[in-house]
């Protein structure tokens, strides 16, 4: 644990310090690496998971939608600890009240009765308290088996693994481009996303972009910068392009 | 005393013409009714049961045909790209992506079940239209999803749908990431792109 600490406190030194590396744009520098790692997790998803999770789907819904409860109560603690750190006293205490009701009414999570009464999940982790110190995106990667990753979220869930390595061996995020290191979560997701995973695989024309798009935006990183470079695409109407286009040439 | 009055009847005709003539407010509300309707359309057609999936594709994209702002989409996915189309490929290019980004958009929906739409609130963003958000609520599965429209009016007052948010994620901005990374690896070339939506769609 001290060794840990030490690690943590060196990297988040380094992290701060160095801003060219991390308050960059959003970029992706390694897009040939990042290529590579992205077809093995593709083939990964395609001859392990996809055929496993489809066994997985077999079980009745109601016994899946109790094991996605129980692994989703679990990163609980985790999201409390994160909120304290944003300074978000609401969503712990929000958190905490889900916990608690989840874990004893709910029968240690298998059933989501937090939800019920109107208390929904709201995920968080440490890659968004970073954001919320001040720590930008800095580079996107794809890791083996964990799937995209901006360099800031993936030394956050180096820190969320040190805190709650018990989630980690089972849980992962909530968001179907997350590769799981966990057999169990990454079945589970695999099978109520996969109809929406096959479906982008087949109908995108660059997968990789496709996931790289989906990531960013559900981790809310704005891909294009407000629109400004697009404002014409709102100004004008487009039923008499080429006239327009020509006469401005 | 007539002074009064006089302030009076103004007050009057200013209050009815903030409430009732203003008019962002009434086209707030018929472009919520227009959104409405337009997944309650789709909804029921993915709920149909005597409809087969091949069917309910074909229907879909006519939807999409009939209700996307294909052009605009169409140019915003190039990016900056767009710049270097002429007018013979724009041509061939408009014809490829209709097909293509109705027959996605349709495949994708197709993967949800039939439900019920819930208009949450409409934002107006100027000039670049509005953003109507909405939860759909599937019949099999317990936790609604989010679907926001990006409307924008044509010139003849027309609403189209510029993008769609489906649980946070927008479809032309994905689109635009996928053609825009295509581009860069084969030089910008748009007749290579014309090629491969033309070998996606059918």
């Amino acid at each position: 644990m001290k060794y840990f600490l030490k690690y943590i406190s060196f990297f988040l030194l380094v992290l701060f310090l160095n801003n060219s590396t991390v308050f960059a744009d959003i970029s992706d520098e390694y897009e040939k690496t990042n290529r590579s790692i992205h077809n093995f997790n593709d083939k990964v998803d395609q001859n392990l998971l996809k055929p496993t999770s489809k066994v997985y789907g077999i079980l009745p819904n109601f016994i899946e939608i109790g094991i996605s409860n129980v692994l989703s109560n679990i990163n609980e603690p985790s999201n409390i600890l994160n909120y304290l750190a944003q300074g978000n006293i609401s969503l712990a205490t929000f958190s905490t009240t889900r916990l608690f009701i989840n874990s004893t009414v709910g029968l240690i999570g298998l059933f989501d009765v937090a939800n019920y009464i109107g208390i929904e999940k709201i995920n968080t982790d440490f890659g968004k308290t970073l954001k919320i110190w001040g720590v930008g995106e800095g580079q996107f990667l794809v890791v083996p088996f964990l799937g995209p990753r901006t360099s800031r979220h993936l030394f956050g869930t180096i820190v969320d693994v040190g805190l709650n390595p018990v989630r980690y061996a089972i849980k992962d995020e909530d968001t179907i481009v997350s590769f799981s290191p966990s057999i169990i979560y990454a079945l589970s997701e695999r099978s109520r996303n996969g109809d929406t995973i096959d479906n982008l695989r087949e109908t995108s024309i660059d997968y990789y972009s496709t996931l790289k798009s989906i990531y960013l935006q559900s981790r809310g990183i704005n891909i294009i910068s407000d629109f400004e470079e697009d404002e014409a695409i709102f100004q004008d109407d487009f039923e008499d392009f080429y006239e327009n286009e020509n006469d401005k040439k | 005393m007539i002074k009064s009055k006089v302030f009076i009847k103004i007050a009057i005709l200013i209050l009815i013409f903030v409430f009732n003539f203003n008019p962002l407010y009434g086209n707030d509300n018929e472009t919520s009714l227009w959104i409405e309707n337009l997944g309650n359309s789709a909804l029921s057609i993915l709920g149909n049961p005597n409809i087969t999936n091949d069917k309910k594709e074909i229907f879909l994209e006519e939807i999409f045909i009939n209700n996307l702002d294909i052009k605009r989409v169409s140019l915003f996915v190039l990016g900056p790209y767009r710049k270097s189309l002429d007018k013979q490929d724009s041509l061939k290019y408009f014809q490829s992506i209709e097909d293509f980004i109705s027959e996605v958009y349709a495949k994708r929906l197709l993967s949800y079940p039939s439900g019920k739409i819930q208009i949450i609130k409409n934002e107006d963003k100027g000039k670049r239209g509005n953003i109507v958000y909405s939860l759909v609520k599937f019949n099999d599965r317990p936790k609604p999803i989010s679907i926001d429209w990006w409307v924008i009016k044509n010139k003849v007052g027309i609403n189209k749908v510029f993008d769609m948010r489906i649980s946070g994620i927008w479809m032309a901005q994905e689109q635009r990431s996928t053609f825009t990374s295509f581009l860069s690896k084969n030089n910008g070339d748009i007749n290579k792109l014309i090629n491969r939506l033309n070998s996606e769609s059918r």
